[in-house]
């Protein structure tokens, strides 16, 4: 492991110190955002398992308060196709764990490793889903004996997970500590948290409904409605503009 | 969710919940033998990022304080916030075939507090049970431990010889493997 990626990994590893996350570091000062660290999590996972069984054990306790809508988006517009099989891993392991539907969306728009399709009857092709096993053919061998069914559909060859539930920091800690998830819980990860974050993230998305709508990845019609709730709870501001309608927070520190 | 200062001030906080009873243990010295993240953590081998949320009790002696000692750890839970579970003999029980003949002589005290000393098992005790995890997360542990030839020979050399059938055949050839591979990476 270069000093480089371990670098970036211990600065990952603060950000769910901050969510609660049982790693033995320093917490970052800010809480983080979200969709933008499960999409960094996704790009380091293979250096540190760790960090793949916390950040998936995260969700399994707290994934409503994910903004589906956005992490599909950041998914699409942002995330390597190298790393979209260890993202889809991971929410597909935590939706078989507890059933919930709030990631389908997400899980739809990442593409299994290429390596799924070329296999044919045995999983020779398929490389691991952590680096410890690459250029061990030992250990890939016994792992490819004991990988999961799910982790062969999305490419990367894993064990089956043991989650660690009790390695989190309690509900009250994480929303005393990080008071902005308030919001995320209160409107359960949909669209309307999706739209807040957007805005508050790149205010510039604002600039009309079609622009919004395409940065959250949903119709022109979905973000009209749900920009009319938004405003009559007094979240979002509508003005009329040249073309369109522009938006923007109406308090921009709700959805820091 | 611990790391070394907070398992160092559970611990502590044990032996003074301990020592403020009239009870069989506050009159005795208590050794417990800490494996696993937490005992790894307290000797300084595993990297901050290790994440461990309790402390594995492999050896309780005497044996007979082991109930007033959970009963004393589930008030500690509660006054510090801990998961109510965080001194257990879970995952570590099975596991003590796994240390290697005469571990009692190479294990180091990280801990004495009241009635409370705390050892974790040498490095090759160490190792061994890694080696016998081997899930992916010990293999990298495996790897940031460095381990020397002489250590993994000493290893391979007690699971060669193991003496407990009711171990998988399949376990040991496994953990054996392991080992031939940081042989390779070195």
């Amino acid at each position: 492991m270069t000093r480089q990626i371990e670098t970036r990994l211990r600065a990952l590893t603060r950000r769910w110190a901050r969510l609660g996350a049982a790693f033995a570091v320093s917490p970052a000062p800010q809480t983080p955002d979200i969709e933008r660290l499960l999409i960094d999590t996704a790009r380091l996972a293979a250096h540190e398992s760790r960090l793949f069984i916390m950040a998936a054990t995260w969700l399994l306790e707290f994934g409503s308060l994910v903004a589906k809508h956005r992490l599909r988006a950041l998914a699409r517009a942002e995330l390597e196709p190298d790393y979209h099989p260890v993202l889809g891993l991971m929410l597909d392991l935590v939706r078989q764990e507890n059933g919930t539907r709030h990631f389908n969306e997400v899980i739809e728009v990442c593409r299994p490793a290429d390596a799924v399709a070329d296999a044919s009857d045995d999983d020779e092709e398929i490389p691991p889903l952590f680096d410890v096993y690459r250029d061990r053919p030992r250990l890939l061998r016994r792992l490819r004996r004991a990988a999961s069914p799910v982790s062969r559909q999305w490419g990367r060859l894993a064990e089956p997970m043991e989650f660690k539930p009790d390695a989190l920091r309690s509900r009250p800690w994480l929303i005393a500590r990080n008071p902005s998830l308030r919001l995320r819980a209160d409107l359960g990860g949909d669209l309307r948290c999706s739209i807040l974050l957007t805005l508050a993230d790149r205010p510039e998305a604002g600039a009309s409904e079609m622009v919004l709508a395409r940065a959250c990845g949903v119709t022109r019609r979905a973000v009209r409605l749900a920009l009319d709730q938004l405003e009559l709870a007094g979240r979002v501001l509508r003005q009329p503009a040249r073309r369109g309608t522009t938006i923007s927070l109406a308090d921009t520190r709700a959805a820091a | 969710m611990l790391d070394s200062g907070l398992i160092r001030a559970a611990l502590e906080a044990l032996a003074r919940e301990l020592g403020a009873g009239d009870s069989v243990v506050s009159a005795a010295t208590v050794e417990l033998l800490l494996v696993g993240g937490a005992g790894g953590l307290l000797a300084g081998r595993l990297a901050p990022h290790r994440v461990t949320s309790d402390c594995d009790v492999m050896v309780c002696v005497p044996e007979e304080a082991w109930p007033e000692l959970e009963r004393a750890a589930g008030r500690v839970a509660h006054r510090l916030g801990l998961s109510r579970r965080w001194l257990n003999r879970g995952p570590a029980g099975p596991y003590r075939d796994a240390l290697p003949r005469g571990w009692e002589q190479r294990r180091s005290e990280v801990l004495r507090t009241g009635p409370l000393v705390i050892f974790v098992p040498g490095r090759v005790d160490f190792i061994a049970m890694k080696a016998l995890a081997n899930r992916a997360q010990d293999i990298e542990d495996l790897i940031a431990l460095n381990t020397t030839a002489d250590e993994r020979a000493f290893v391979r050399h007690h699971l060669l010889h193991w003496p407990h059938d009711h171990w998988l055949n399949s376990q040991l050839r496994e953990a054996l493997a392991t080992l031939d591979e940081l042989e390779d990476d070195t």
